[in-house]
């Protein structure tokens, strides 16, 4: 029995449930540095001009696309390795994670040095991508099962980990490249090397300290419900038979529509309030409203999924749905009063209630599905981020786009898409209600627990 | 008297693990928090 085997991670009497959740956020701070990726974007536009861009530097676009390839390669590796991380466990999937995520940036910094970009394509975009997947669920199922007296807590606070990440990330990748900067180089390429070995370093201790609970395990005090109540279940669906329930779909596009209107905002933001507020905010002010935002987006993690615990996840998602659609509407309103205060304080509940959407899901399937393949079946509807990850920017870039060639500005260049943002809030929330308890006829029959 | 190593050593890496996971988030945080500032001026 080798030490990443499942077998050798399950804890013994008296191990601390508490040293979990180090590990799992040991992982998501050091994925969630993808968010923070934009830090290298301008000086990998000028790897050959190093001052500016040469006409042989990549465009931005092009470099655009590692983001986009990482982001997709996460959701797609969650769905398809979800099954397989169930079945190894926890250690062996975070070691991989962190084995394709440090090795990404080692690949990645060889396409710096030799100025090819499909090598960061392929290192950070494809092999770092699903490192990003197999890091984001591997701890999930495991702190479900570790606190199943308080799910949406224990979840929230390793996803809480995937949104501070991007902190860590965007001080530590600015700090290595003006460390690492020269005449003839921006630094780059060292800084790549660095941080793979550094997240390489920093995962691999998520990895050594996890554990999974004994089969019979369960909190002291705590006794597990007996039958179904509201919409949790006491018996357990497997991934494969979930993707087949209208629950499963209509999270999906829950979770799609507020991961779309979330990351139109979230992308968009700087230049947004610039141009909603004209000489009122300019560029340190919107930065300033950028990092504003990210602390929004990681402490709604944690507030409303550990929330979620006491008023259920559809109450919580109503809120999500409801409250952000009233918000949206407010966006064009306050920009039309010159508001900025209005402006900052509801974006910073919506980037809230974004984060609070990801950190919430995992307890909502574990409650719908059971707990016993809830990571495989949270991959599978990772899947919807990926599709928000494109739909939510294209929104808003492209109608901006065409109603300034049409000659708007200021607010009414975002007050349409706003106002779509809340429509499919509103289609999301009329999906959310629709959320029944699952059929018993989908839960899984057989004597011992599948892996 | 092995329950008590036990425990201690538990206590011990449980003090650890959650200094390694949370000095780096509030680094993170503190520098964050650092840029605000000039949203209010």
């Amino acid at each position: 029995m080798g030490f990443f085997d499942r077998e050798r991670t399950v804890a013994g009497p008296g191990f601390s449930r508490w040293l979990v959740p180090p590990a799992a956020l040991a992982v998501h701070l050091s994925i969630g540095q993808v968010y923070a990726f934009s830090v290298f974007k301008l000086p990998l536009t000028k790897a050959i001009g190093i001052t500016a861009s040469a006409p042989n530097d990549w465009t931005q676009p092009q470099v655009a696309w590692i983001f986009s390839l990482a982001i997709f390669f996460l959701g797609a590796s969650a769905a398809v390795f979800g099954r397989w991380v169930e079945r190894v466990g926890p250690r062996k999937t975070m070691a991989v994670a962190a084995l394709c995520f440090g090795g990404g940036f080692v690949v990645s910094a060889f396409g710096v040095w030799w100025h090819q970009l499909a090598l960061i394509y392929l290192g950070y975009g494809v092999i770092g991508g699903c490192g990003l997947g197999l890091g984001y669920i591997s701890p999930v199922s495991t702190l479900v099962k570790w606190f199943p007296d308080r799910p949406g807590m224990a979840t929230g606070m390793a996803i809480m980990g995937f949104g501070g990440g991007a902190f860590i990330g965007s001080n530590l990748s600015l700090l290595l490249m003006n460390t690492f900067k020269t005449a003839t180089s921006t630094g780059v390429g060292k800084s790549f090397i660095a941080l793979g070995v550094i997240y390489f370093c920093y995962m691999m201790f998520g990895s050594f300290i996890v554990r999974v609970p004994a089969a019979d395990w369960k909190p002291a005090g705590w006794a597990p419900p007996t039958k179904s109540r509201g919409l949790i279940t006491t018996g357990n669906v497997v991934a494969s038979e979930a993707t087949k329930t209208p629950q499963f779909w209509l999270l999906w596009i829950v979770l799609c529509f507020n991961v779309t209107a979330g990351i139109g905002i979230l992308e968009q933001a700087s230049p947004m309030i610039q141009e909603m507020f004209p000489g009122k905010i300019l560029a340190p002010a919107a930065g300033a409203f950028v990092a504003l935002l990210s602390l929004f987006n990681m402490g709604g993690r944690f507030i409303w999924s550990s929330l979620s615990d006491y008023t259920g996840r559809k109450a919580v998602y109503v809120i999500f749905l409801l409250l952000g659609a009233i918000l949206y509407c407010l966006i064009p309103f306050s920009g039309h009063r010159g508001n900025a205060t209005i402006f900052v304080a509801v974006c910073a509940i919506i980037i809230s209630m974004y984060g609070g959407g990801f950190a919430t899901v995992p307890a909502y399937l574990k409650d719908l599905f059971g707990a016993m393949q809830v990571g495989a079946i949270h991959g599978r509807l990772l899947t919807a981020w990926s599709v928000a990850g494109i739909l939510g920017p294209v929104l808003v870039n492209y109608i901006r786009e065409y109603l300034k060639n049409r000659g708007a500005s200021g607010v009414a260049l975002y007050a349409p898409t706003m106002y779509l943002m809340a429509g499919l809030l509103v289609i999301g929330l009329i999906c959310n209600l629709c959320v029944r308890p699952v059929d018993e006829s989908h839960c899984y029959k057989g004597d011992a627990p599948a892996k | 008297m092995a329950n008590e190593n036990h425990a201690s050593s538990n206590g011990a890496m449980l003090f650890i693990s959650w200094i390694v996971v949370g000095v780096p988030l509030v680094w993170g945080v503190y520098n964050t928090i650092l840029k605000l500032p000039a949203l209010f001026r």
